[in-house]
């Protein structure tokens, strides 16, 4: 198994790699060439980032309870029907 | 009582006409309802929006409830569609598919940075958040519904198919496609960001 993948091979495995998609034959062809490649690691740790950052930035909140009321209400009024 | 189990017991004694249980359920399921709809939306009023429309809509078609999926998978369903609807009347504008087709085929046009490792203070942090965001809500709503789903609220590619009815591959494809243009938008900023730095030095 020593076929040369090139970069756009790669590039469409990332995401499956990220993902942990990729059977172990895959993964770490994946592996091998972001050993050699800085170019495609470089891509690898940008997509992490940016997953990262979007977690970051999108922390969970807790409902106002003034909108679990009004959900409760609009329910309420159901009911009696 | 929490988990799966209480859950269906909760949805069995709803659908007897249980008021009280529904309402547990909404106790249950509600912050996971209000964020869903702020992650895809990005606004508090449209996220309080969708969760009366969803709580509303379950309720009156809870005897079709068929348990084939958990509860909250259901309700996740009828957020998401909901959400989906409010995004397509949003008329901002939108980056074309094709471009997000060429992103995929070819990444390297562009020089690649490596600017995973730009610290970010937190005075910053608000203003990449708004950056993250702009980009986020100029995807068309089928790819921003899969990024939001698969990488902020962590959901498997098999558990966001059945959500929004597509196959496995094509969450995979949107997902992947979602994520290189983002990290396209999230470069610039960086760029940006190190350029105006320099000028100040
Ligand atoms: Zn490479």
């Amino acid at each position: 198994m020593n076929r040369h993948f090139t970069c756009e091979d790669i590039f469409r495995l990332l995401s499956g790699y990220i993902d942990n998609e990729l059977d172990t034959l895959m993964r770490e062809i994946v592996e091998e060439h972001i050993k050699e490649c800085e170019r495609c690691l470089s891509l690898l740790h940008t997509i992490e980032k940016t997953i990262a950052i979007s977690r970051e930035t999108h922390r969970k909140k807790k409902v106002p309870k003034k909108v679990v009321n009004r959900v409760y209400y609009e329910l309420r009024i159901r009911y009696k029907r | 009582m929490t988990g799966i189990d209480g859950e269906s017991i909760l949805v069995e004694r709803a659908k007897n006409g249980d008021h009280k249980a529904f309402e547990d359920l909404i106790k249950m399921t509600g912050d996971k309802i209000y964020n869903l709809g702020l992650r895809l939306l990005h606004n508090k009023e449209d996220a309080a929006d969708i969760m009366q429309e969803t709580y509303i809509a379950a309720y009156e078609n809870l005897p079709k409830f068929k348990g084939a999926s958990s509860f909250s998978t259901w309700l996740y369903r009828i957020a998401t569609n909901f959400a989906l609807m409010k995004m397509r009347k949003d008329k901002g504008k939108k980056v074309p598919e094709e471009r997000l087709k060429e992103l995929s085929k070819n990444a390297y046009d562009t020089a690649i940075t490596d600017w995973a490792e730009s610290p970010v203070d937190h005075l910053k942090k608000q203003e990449l958040k708004e950056a993250l965001d702009r980009a986020i809500e100029s995807l068309p709503p089928k790819y921003r519904s899969v990024f939001v789903l698969h990488d902020i609220e962590g959901m498997s590619i098999a558990e966001i198919a059945d959500i929004l009815s597509i196959s496995q591959g094509a969450v995979k494809t949107r997902a992947h496609r979602s994520r290189l243009y983002l990290r396209e938008k999230l470069s610039e900023y960086f760029n940006e960001r190190a350029r105006k730095g320099m000028m100040s030095a």
